[in-house]
C-alpha cells in the first residue's frame, strides 16, 4: 500500500506569467490593464492545485494587473477585488453586494490510517501502511492549501511598468449563476488620492 | 420501535472519532523557541525619512502552530523574531527611525511616513515522512501611510525555508525559519530602501 501510495510529498508547480495582451478578458482603465483567467478545467486545476477546486465549490481567478501608465502608482488590496454575478452586481461603493474573495483554500481529507493506528496502538505495526495512507492523505491536503495560500494575489504597489499576478479565491454560493460575471477591482492611486474601479467581464462555467 | 444495528463501518468511524477525541483531550504542548539573529541586510545609505515603525500586539505575538503528530501540538513562537528583524530592516532602510508599540495617531506631523508590517500567514508544508522535502514560509505585508493617515505604498513579500523534515523537527523547524525570515526581511529591505514611491518622499530632504 505504501508503494503504491507513494510517500513523497505533494510537490505542485508555479503557475507561469500570463501575458496580459494574450489574455481572452482583459480591461483597461486609465493605462491600468486587468485580465481574469477563470480555473474551470479540471486538467489545469488538478495540475496546479492538485484538486479540482470547482468540484469544492471554489472558483479561482488568475488576475493579472498592468501599470501602463509613465506616472501613476497603483496600489491594490485583493480584499478590494470583487466578483460580481447578474442580479448581485455591485451598485455603489467598493463594498457593495459581489462576492468578497475567500482568504484560504481547505480541502478535506479521510484519516481512515491515522484513525486506525489510533485505536489500536499495539497493532501499529499491522497498521503501519494504514497509517501511511492517512500521512499521506493529511501531508496532501495540507499541501494543497499551503500552495494556495502563496499563490495569492498580495496587496502591493505597482510603479509605472510594473505588473503583478495572483490568484483570488471566491467560494460559490448555492445556486451561483454562471451568467454576466465580472470582476471589480478597486485600486488606488496615492498621488491623485482617489480610488477607482477596473471592471473586467468574463466568461465562466462549471465543468465539474 | 426497531434500530437498525450500527454497520461495521459506522462502529469503526465511531471509534475512529472517539478515539480522536480522547487524543486530542490528552495532547501536550511543546514550544519550539525562535533565537533573535541578524539579518545580513545590504549596506548602503539609508533614505532621509523619519518613519515612525508601528509594532502592532498582534505583530509581536506572531507564531505558528500545529498538531505535529497525535499526541503534540506544536507552537512557534516568532513574533519577537519579527518585530526585531522589523526594526532591522526599518533602521537599515531609513533614518531616523522610531519604534512605536501604541496604534499611531493622525495627524502626526513629526514624522514623514508610518510604517506598519503585518503578518499574512505563516505556514509549513506537513511531509508524510521524515524523509520527504518540508517548507516553511512567512508573507509579510509592510504599508506605509503619510502622517496624515493616506496610503502611500504597500508592499508583500514571501521567505521561504526549506529542508528535509528529518527526525528532529524543532531543529528543522528553527533553521527553517530562520531561512524564511532572512529572504522576506532581505526582500521587503531590498524593495523599501529602492521602490520609486518611497524615494519620491525622500526629495525634499537632499
Amino acid at each position: 500500500v505504501a508503494v503504491t501510495t507513494g510517500c513523497r510529498p505533494l510537490v505542485l508547480p508555479d503557475y507561469p506569467s500570463r501575458p496580459i495582451d494574450a489574455a481572452r478578458f482583459v480591461a483597461v482603465l486609465d493605462e491600468i490593464a486587468v485580465a481574469v483567467h477563470p480555473i474551470t478545467d479540471p486538467a489545469e486545476s488538478d495540475r496546479y492545485f492538485g484538486v479540482n477546486l470547482l468540484q469544492s465549490g471554489i472558483l479561482a481567478l488568475c488576475v493579472t494587473i498592468e501599470n501602463r501608465s509613465r506616472e501613476t502608482i497603483v496600489l491594490i488590496d485583493p480584499a478590494d477585488i470583487m466578483l460580481a454575478q447578474a442580479g448581485t452586481a455591485r451598485t455603489s461603493g467598493p463594498h457593495g453586494q459581489g462576492l468578497r474573495a475567500a482568504g484560504t483554500v481547505a480541502v478535506g481529507v479521510g484519516a481512515t490510517g491515522l484513525g486506525a493506528a489510533l485505536l489500536f496502538p499495539p497493532a501499529i505495526v499491522a497498521a503501519a501502511p494504514l497509517v501511511l495512507v492517512g500521512a499521506k492523505a493529511s501531508s496532501d491536503a495540507k499541501a494543497i492549501s499551503y500552495n494556495a495560500e502563496l499563490k495569492q494575489l498580495r496587496a502591493t504597489t505597482l510603479a509605472p511598468g510594473d505588473r503583478a499576478q495572483g490568484f483570488i479565491y471566491y467560494g460559490l454560493p448555492d445556486g451561483f449563476l454562471w451568467r454576466d460575471l465580472s470582476l471589480q477591482t478597486t485600486m488606488i492611486d496615492p498621488i491623485a488620492r482617489r480610488p477607482f474601479i477596473v471592471e473586467v467581464p468574463f466568461e465562466a462555467s462549471a465543468s465539474r | 420501535v426497531k434500530v437498525a444495528a450500527p454497520s461495521r463501518h459506522g462502529r469503526g468511524r465511531a471509534l475512529a472519532l472517539l478515539a480522536t477525541v480522547l487524543c486530542a483531550g490528552c495532547a501536550f504542548t511543546t514550544t519550539w523557541e525562535v533565537p533573535l539573529g541578524t539579518f545580513a541586510l545590504p549596506h548602503g545609505e539609508p533614505l532621509a525619512l523619519r518613519v515612525r515603525l508601528y509594532l502592532t500586539d498582534e505583530f509581536r505575538a506572531a507564531e505558528w502552530r500545529a498538531r505535529v503528530d497525535p499526541f503534540a501540538i506544536a507552537v512557534m513562537p516568532v513574533g519577537d523574531a519579527l518585530a526585531d528583524g522589523a526594526k532591522q530592516v526599518a533602521r537599515a532602510a531609513f533614518t531616523p527611525v522610531e519604534v512605536a508599540e501604541r496604534p499611531p495617531l493622525f495627524p502626526a506631523p513629526d514624522v514623514d511616513a508610518i510604517l506598519v508590517p503585518r503578518v499574512v500567514s505563516i505556514d509549513r508544508t506537513n511531509p508524510p515522512t521524515i524523509f520527504g522535502e518540508q517548507e516553511t514560509s512567512i508573507v509579510l505585508e509592510w504599508t506605509l501611510r503619510s502622517g496624515t493617515g493616506e496610503p502611500l505604498w504597500v508592499g508583500t513579500f514571501t521567505g521561504r525555508g526549506k529542508g528535509r523534515k528529518s527526525a528532529h523537527p524543532d531543529k528543522t523547524a528553527r533553521t527553517q525559519m530562520q531561512a524564511a525570515m532572512r529572504e522576506v526581511f532581505g526582500e521587503s529591505f531590498v524593495t523599501l530602501s529602492s521602490s520609486p514611491a518611497i524615494r519620491r518622499l525622500v526629495r525634499p530632504y537632499r
